[in-house]
């Protein structure tokens, strides 16, 4: 029986690191359907084509691999907090070439690119602002079920739990984000 | 409300975490129930993480590149931006008009006959209407054929629908009302949509209900074979004869069953099965799925199911006007009773009576970007926006409006003292504030009711207690201001939700008041 702990992205992180070749091969498979999915819902309609969604993948991959011996990985789900910050990054240097910000737009430095167009820039930016007054790891299960799509056994995978114990903490997390909303 | 990690309250105690359980399973949330768990304020947030929840999913899972066009390539004076979506007729495009430096969709037929898509489109364009897609035209080269239409903020109503608990009485109203108005303005232009469901109907972000998707539009009359979706077809479309615009109610009829219900009236597997189904009219009856729907609003959908198209309504505006006849919640059968008696009670005293439906009431919103537009259930509105009501009579009445915030405290939007409109108002049609007035946006805010009083007889304004009225804004400019300033989110159709003291004691005081009530949510 293999080792769910084989699984999880940080252990892929840490062989990659000690230059195990098929644990980074491992890695992107793992991350880039997830990374696609991400990056192809933020960007807008006039970028939504394959080769931007690749263009994008790829600048962000290029930073993450570069950067992949200093990445601080402290808890579970703290990488997919730092892929979200690398590839909104790289979709705000994207806009910016394209001659459109959506920073611009709503007026603010937060790191704030819209989801998808039929979501008020306001609405975008409460949820923002939301997100960064949660706690870490309730911002980052609302970032991995929501932004990156992943399934409960996914992210079951990545913390050690059980798919039911994440299904829970999930809800706890979304509870939380309207609570804070909600400014209750 | 809060619910923080810390918190040890057994999961779905909260009735917060009984509905975010929804949200992180994504499955669809009804939001009258939630609306019963849940502060306005704490839906309110529910509802905007909802959207945006939803949208990551619409998003991610928009196509990415097909269809016979590439991304930059040109088609007369359109560049091809991206592809929005592939259906059975053929691809659509967003387009950027170069010419006239505006973005539209492009949407290019498989196939088709060339001579009668040209027509089509060129009546097409001839329809405006704001629950019509607007067709600005057809564009042909050697190689395809399309329509330029304009560019629809939204999403379909497949995909809203998937996000949506039950649907109310009154939602299902709003919606039909607005279908059957487009097919009305499709069908006096003489044409037959053909293809009516509900991923062809858009919501504009602005809530409005459009019809698009003209692929299997036809001309009324023509044979129309045998193209369109089986169980939305009517019975008749599966014969060679000619059909009429009885095929589109037909359409529309499965279309409200289906909201209704979320099943079909037929459950055939196979076309064949359909047709037998037909004959025998051995079908689902909506009474039995959505008892808690009024009767007459079942009725009106039923009868738009009829298999013999002179059974349906005789028109979409009938059909339109049978649904609208329907309350917009189920009256208790008990309270049935009473209100029969208490009408004719009331007919016998104070004839006459208004009826319900002789004046029509319609929240117009003027914005910089989107010109007018008719407001409708879970409408938009931002700062700045102008908002007027358009109001039918019939007869002569005294008319208020009254606006209700969160906390209760009501402004008076009408009679203004600079309006030049007065009370009485005439049989007419007019626009409130008056004919050079809107009511403006001035900031984001909460939950509000708009009521428009219809009266035969002078209200004092002693009676609407608090109501202040609104004060005019930078005088010279038009504009009146909301005091204080108020944010509007959208425009939702009245709740079932008992009146407030003060109206109730106004519906004692003067008998024959008709009261119209919408709610505005911030989303």
């Amino acid at each position: 029986m293999v080792d769910v702990a084989q699984h999880t992205t940080q252990f892929l992180l840490l062989r990659s690191r000690a230059g195990d070749s098929g644990a980074r091969a491992a890695l992107v498979a793992r991350i880039e359907p997830l990374l696609r999915r991400f990056a192809h819902g933020r960007l807008p309609q006039m970028l939504r084509h394959e080769q931007d969604t690749s263009d994008l993948v790829q600048l962000t991959w290029l930073k993450v691999l570069n950067k992949l011996d200093s990445i601080d990985l402290q808890e579970p789900g703290d990488f997919f907090s730092y892929l979200r910050t690398v590839l909104l990054n790289a979709l705000r240097e994207a806009l910016r070439k394209h001659g459109r910000s959506q920073v611009d737009h709503v007026g603010t430095d937060a790191a704030v690119v819209l989801p998808a167009e039929n979501v008020a820039p306001d609405d975008w930016l409460a949820y923002e602002q939301a997100l960064q007054a949660m706690p870490q790891e309730h911002r980052t299960l609302v970032v991995m079920r929501f932004e990156f799509g992943m399934s409960f056994a996914e992210i079951a995978d990545e913390f050690g739990e059980s798919a039911d114990t994440m299904r829970m903490r999930v809800n706890r997390a979304i509870a939380r984000i309207a609570a804070v909303a909600d400014g209750s | 409300m809060s619910a923080t990690a810390s918190n040890v309250t057994p999961l779905h105690a909260d009735p917060l975490l009984k509905w975010t359980a929804r949200l992180a399973e994504g499955l669809p949330i009804d939001w009258t129930q939630a609306a019963a768990d849940l502060s306005p304020a704490l839906l309110a947030s529910l509802r905007q993480v909802a959207a945006l929840a939803g949208s990551f999913a619409v998003a991610a899972d928009a196509p990415q590149g097909i269809g016979p066009l590439g991304v930059g390539s040109t088609v007369g004076d359109l560049r091809i931006a991206a592809v929005l979506g592939e259906g059975s007729y053929g691809t659509v495009y967003r387009a950027h008009d170069e010419r006239l430096d505006r973005d539209v969709a492009l949407k290019v037929f498989k196939g088709g006959h060339r001579q009668e898509l040209l027509r089509e489109g060129q009546l097409l364009a001839r329809i405006d209407h704001p629950n019509v897609l607007k067709v600005y035209g057809a564009v042909e080269t050697d190689s395809l054929i399309g329509f330029v239409s304009e560019l629809l903020p939204g999403e379909s109503l497949e995909r809203w629908l998937g996000r949506q608990g039950k649907l109310s009485a009154s939602e299902i109203t709003t919606i039909g009302g607005e279908l059957c108005a487009a097919l009305c303005a499709l069908h006096q232009g003489n044409i037959v949509h053909g293809d009516l469901k509900p991923a062809n109907v858009l919501r504009h972000r602005d809530g409005r209900w459009v019809v698009a998707d003209f692929g299997s539009s036809q001309y009324a009359n023509d044979p129309l074979g045998a193209s369109g979706t089986p169980l939305y077809m009517a019975p008749e479309r599966f014969t060679s004869t000619a059909v009429t615009a009885s095929a589109d109610q037909y359409s529309l009829g499965v279309l409200l069953f289906y909201l209704a219900a979320r099943s079909y009236p037929y459950s055939a597997e196979t076309v064949i099965d359909l047709k037998a189904q037909h004959r025998k009219g051995e079908r689902r009856r909506l009474m039995d799925l959505r008892p808690d729907l009024p009767r007459l609003q079942i009725d009106a959908i039923e009868r738009a199911l009829a298999v013999d198209p002179k059974k349906r309504h005789s028109s979409c505006g009938n059909f339109a006007a049978a649904l609208h006849a329907a309350p917009r919640h189920r009256v208790p059968p008990l309270m049935a009773v009473a209100t029969a008696a208490a009408v004719v009670l009331a007919a016998a005293i104070w004839w006459p009576v208004a009826t319900p439906e002789a004046h029509r009431t319609e929240w117009l919103r003027t914005s910089s970007d989107q010109g007018v537009e008719i407001l409708s259930s879970g409408a938009t509105a931002r700062v700045g926006d102008a908002l007027a009501l358009h109001l039918t009579l019939t007869d002569r009445r005294y008319v208020y409006v009254i606006n209700e915030d969160l906390a209760g405290a009501r402004y008076k939007l009408f009679p203004l003292a600079t309006s030049t409109l007065k009370n009485p108002l005439d049989a007419g049609s007019y626009r409130l504030p008056d004919s050079a007035l809107d009511w403006r946006i001035t900031s984001r805010g909460g939950r509000e009711h708009f009521f428009v009083l219809l009266s035969d007889e002078p209200i004092s304004s002693e009676h609407f207690q608090s109501a202040q009225q609104a004060a005019l804004d930078a005088p010279g400019e038009g504009l009146y201001a909301f005091e204080p300033t108020r944010g509007v989110g959208g425009l939702a159709p009245a709740t079932s939700e008992p009146d407030a003291q003060w109206l109730a004691a106004l519906k004692a005081r003067h008998r024959n008041l008709e009261v119209r009530r919408f709610e505005l949510i911030n989303p």
